[in-house]
């Protein structure tokens, strides 16, 4: 019930910040230099035209009356229509979404399956050889730039030795996408039993997902070390191991789940830096998601499109940390609400 | 302006041996002069059935962007989009086919056929034009085309005033009411003088593209009667293709429309969205995709290694220049602009930034279009001479200035470079300002550039020298350094809608090059390239130099 409330509670603080985030966004897109009705009339046409468009996409009028626009129609759930491609932009967001959701989330499964279980072989085995290689793997992710990383690994493993899909976006053209259930192609060609399409899927996936996941083992892997040898330090695992506790337990029951807190906190961070979209990634992969679409928006002054994407990307790092503060609620018997 | 007797005369040339000749001459280009022998009778010649039975499956096409607006008329026609809505609207008249050269069949820029129209003819005073429709001829869905649904589409264009309209305009086609429907088969445009700028004006999808009435009239509402908001992500097609599927973001799927009257050889072209440069070219490396599109100049010649592919590398007339503002200090002093111009390193851009490949702009006319003239031209670099212009005009140690340029073309920014390092030895200090496109064009159309460079600004759609420099040079529209030379623009306005072998129209546009040459309002620089790579097996390729834009409807995989 408390949890309720508390839950309850945070949600309704969301709607002030996100008003607040709708006004600077708002505000920034028209200071920025730049007028998306230049690029879009092209040079023939008169300016008499040119007004008149910008009259339709209401550009003509005072800042507050268009910010009263936008939010209006906010409220009733309608983000705008982009002014560039004439697509709606909620569509067109949910659709980038699913594809770079199901991509961040892959990557993100990536990283933490090699990140956390080195850092502890790490923290076990300090100096050794296991702590050295990890290191190396951390420092190498984090230095080599994704478009290069991506653009190499592409030349061999599809180019060269055929054993990638081509870079094609999320699935093979050939197969085409599954029936859309979730959007998430994995998760629908699973639910509609559809092998071709689920091997496709998992084909295009697998690589961009290793590049990506890959940029970001260090931080699990260097939390997870420290976390580790904190937890191994500290008085409670002395005094278990005074008592005669056997190693594994201590590892497994009592210090894995210490070092468990700043893991998770840094899942929420690394995962919402993720979802913001990874412009590289996308780009060299193909990948119809969020980063691509909010670079070519940003370059068009492509007001309703930028707007969208920022509203949706402020709504998920606060929607991903309201969850890992439920999260920390039940890992952490000294958290109360 | 071209006669129908000219055209029947075309239509003669097409005769069966004509093809089988050119055909046999021109290697893969037999199955594009079928299409024509096609076209012009309307009924199959043994050579188009034999290429039409070649005819292969999918065509893959890797591209580097997706569509946008999909409303021929309000469209900004972008490279991407343009080069669709090209491949779904049909036109009242097009262009002639004309000879192989550089590896692509070339399309003719001043020599026009009819595509929905199957001849025109011209009254005595020449301001009366009459095209016919073809016969029998109908849209994806059956209904006919006549001269009514002719009349719809090019009501439409005036009605949301379009680009087509203003290029209307330019020949004195400025309201609806000079375009009428004399039977199903007959339309006629009244013009207020004779010009010989119509055909051009109107030879592109956003001047004159046909709608199929029906779709449109069922999509409009009283907010929005035209259907310009349902029209942005649908279609009413009249040509080759039809769009069978987009998945926004990823790529979309063009299928050959059943009742198309010219042959379809690709029956299926299925395009993917890869905006990496080096992933597109792996990708037709690899034979996954049959072409690919968007290849950057610097990697031509290591394509051209490859024994799979055919890479062609084709001249453009698309004007690369830097411009300055006439008006503003230091620019406003002709010597200024031309130590600027002696400054310029024109071989080494060539060299280095386009790997040798287009032609350097020595003229504001590109070479291709007639009456171009390079003669002119004396600004070969030579810095002592831009030192010594420069103290004649009063900077004898030189002044500081920023180069305006848009981020994200490597072309653009390598050749600013090249112009910053040549400026640099004589005297002339340059800052080079990149900003994002919209910012870029919207102060570009605002005439608030000093100083500023775009390899992409610039194609003439008609190929006509006095549309060229109606534009650039004597229209408030697209004067972006406000230059403006009254001799020009008194020249321009009147021999603008003379007939172009005319000698009195010749003189003047050699005069006004001589002038602009002179001023030197612009750095000329270069007609960037266009560039096609197509794995060996595939034949058919024709080059637009007027649009650029492909006719995927040509290529077949053998």
């Amino acid at each position: 019930m408390k949890l309720g409330f508390y839950a309850g509670r945070r949600i309704l603080l969301l709607v002030p910040v996100l008003l607040g985030v709708t006004f600077i966004t708002f505000a920034l897109t028209r200071i920025i230099p730049g007028d998306p009705i230049a690029l879009l009339a092209g040079p023939y046409v008169s300016d008499a035209r040119k007004v008149e468009i910008r009259h339709a996409y209401h550009l003509d009028e005072p800042f507050y009356a268009q910010y009263g626009h936008y939010v209006t129609d906010l409220v009733h759930g309608d983000l705008g229509t982009s002014i560039v491609s004439g697509q709606s932009i909620s569509s067109e967001l949910s659709r980038r979404f699913t594809a770079t959701f199901e991509l961040t989330t892959t990557a993100l499964l990536f990283s933490i399956l090699v990140g956390v279980p080195l850092g502890i072989l790490a923290a076990l085995k300090r100096n050794g050889w296991v702590d050295g290689i990890s290191r190396i793997v951390g420092i190498a992710g984090i230095s080599i730039p994704v478009f290069w990383s991506g653009l190499m690994l592409s030349l061999l493993l599809f180019y060269k030795w055929k054993v990638a899909s081509p870079p094609f976006g999320r699935i093979d053209p050939q197969v085409g996408a599954p029936q859309h259930i979730t959007g998430l192609y994995l998760v629908d060609s699973l639910l509609t039993g559809n092998w071709a399409a689920f091997r496709a899927a998992f084909a295009a996936i697998w690589l961009p997902a290793f590049v990506l996941g890959f940029s970001v083992v260090a931080p699990f892997m260097s939390n997870k070390r420290q976390g580790m040898i904190e937890a191994l330090e500290s008085p409670p695992t002395t005094a278990l191991r005074a008592l005669g506790a056997r190693p594994s337990s201590i590892v497994l029951r009592h210090a894995l789940k210490n070092a468990m807190l700043p893991v998770v906190t840094m899942i929420a961070i690394v995962y919402g830096y993720l979802l913001g979209g990874s412009v590289l990634v996308e780009t060299i992969f193909s990948w119809p998601g969020m980063g691509l679409y909010v670079y070519n928006s940003i370059s068009s002054s492509d007001f309703p499109a930028v707007q969208g994407f920022i509203l949706y990307a402020t709504t998920m790092y606060v929607v991903v940390f309201l969850l890992l503060d439920l999260v920390y609620l039940a890992l952490d018997p000294r958290v109360k609400y | 302006m071209s006669e129908s007797s000219e055209q029947a005369a075309w239509e003669k040339q097409f005769t069966r041996r004509d093809v089988l000749l050119k055909g046999a001459a021109a290697g893969g280009a037999l199955a594009a002069s079928g299409v024509l022998a096609r076209a012009a009778s309307a009924r199959p010649t043994a050579a188009w059935l034999a290429a039409s039975r070649a005819a292969t499956a999918t065509l893959f096409v890797a591209n580097h962007g997706d569509m946008q607006n999909l409303d021929p008329y309000t469209s900004s026609a972008d490279t991407v989009t343009g080069d669709i809505l090209t491949n779904l609207y049909s036109i009242p008249v097009t262009f002639k086919l004309d000879g192989t050269r550089g590896g692509a069949r070339f399309a003719q820029s001043t020599q026009f056929r009819g595509q929905v129209a199957s001849a025109w003819k011209l009254s005595k005073d020449k301001k009366q034009v009459v095209f016919t429709i073809r016969n029998g001829i109908k849209f994806p869905d059956g209904s006919p085309i006549d001269a009514n649904a002719v009349k719809f589409s090019l009501d439409r264009c005036f009605d949301v005033k379009a680009v087509g309209s203003f290029l209307f305009s330019m020949v004195g086609v400025s309201d609806k009411s000079q375009i009428d429907v004399l039977d199903d088969h007959n339309i006629r445009f009244t013009l207020p003088k004779p010009t010989s700028l119509l055909f051009g004006n109107m030879a592109m999808f956003y001047g004159s593209a046909l709608m199929n009435p029906a779709t449109v009239k069922a999509h409009a509402t009283t907010a929005d009667p035209t259907a310009q908001g349902w029209l942005k992500t649908h279609t009413a097609e009249s040509g080759p293709y039809t769009l069978k599927d987009w998945n926004v973001g990823s790529g979309w799927t063009l299928e050959a429309n059943p009742n198309f009257w010219e042959p379809v050889l690709s029956k299926t072209v299925q395009f993917q969205v890869i905006p990496d440069a080096q992933q597109r070219e792996l990708l037709i490396k690899s034979g996954k995709v049959d072409l690919a599109l968007g290849i950057p100049l610097k990697d031509v010649p290591s394509l051209k290694k490859d024994p799979n592919l055919n890479v062609v590398s084709l001249p453009t007339r698309a004007v690369a220049f830097a411009g300055f503002d006439v008006t503003a200090k230091p620019f406003d002093n002709k010597l200024v602009r031309q130590a600027v111009l002696y400054s310029v390193p024109y071989a080494t851009i060539m060299r280095e930034v386009l790997k040798g490949q287009g032609v350097q702009l020595k003229s504001p006319i590109p070479a291709g279009t007639p009456d171009s003239d390079f003669g002119y031209w004396h600004y070969n670099t030579n810095v002592a001479k831009a030192k010594s212009l420069l103290k004649q005009a009063g900077y004898p140690n030189g002044f500081s200035t920023q180069l305006d340029i848009q981020t994200g073309n490597p072309v653009d920014e390598q050749t600013a470079t090249w112009i910053q390092q040549g400026l640099q030895k004589a005297g002339i200090n340059v800052s080079i300002n990149k900003q994002p496109s919209a910012a870029f064009t919207a102060q570009l159309q605002a005439k608030k550039h000093p100083f500023w460079f775009s390899s992409t600004s610039w194609i003439s759609i008609n190929n006509d020298p006095l549309y060229h420099l109606y534009w650039l040079f004597a229209q408030d529209c697209c004067t972006y350094g406000k230059y403006v030379n009254p001799k020009v623009k008194g020249l321009v306005d009147k021999w603008v809608n003379a007939p172009l072998n005319d000698k009195g129209r010749i003189a003047a546009v050699r005069q006004a090059q001589k002038i602009i040459v002179d001023d030197a309002p612009w750095v000329f620089l270069f007609q960037t390239p266009q560039i096609y790579v197509t794995r060996k097996n595939v034949k058919g390729l024709v080059f637009y130099p007027t649009d650029l834009f492909l006719r995927y409807q040509y290529f077949r995989k053998t």
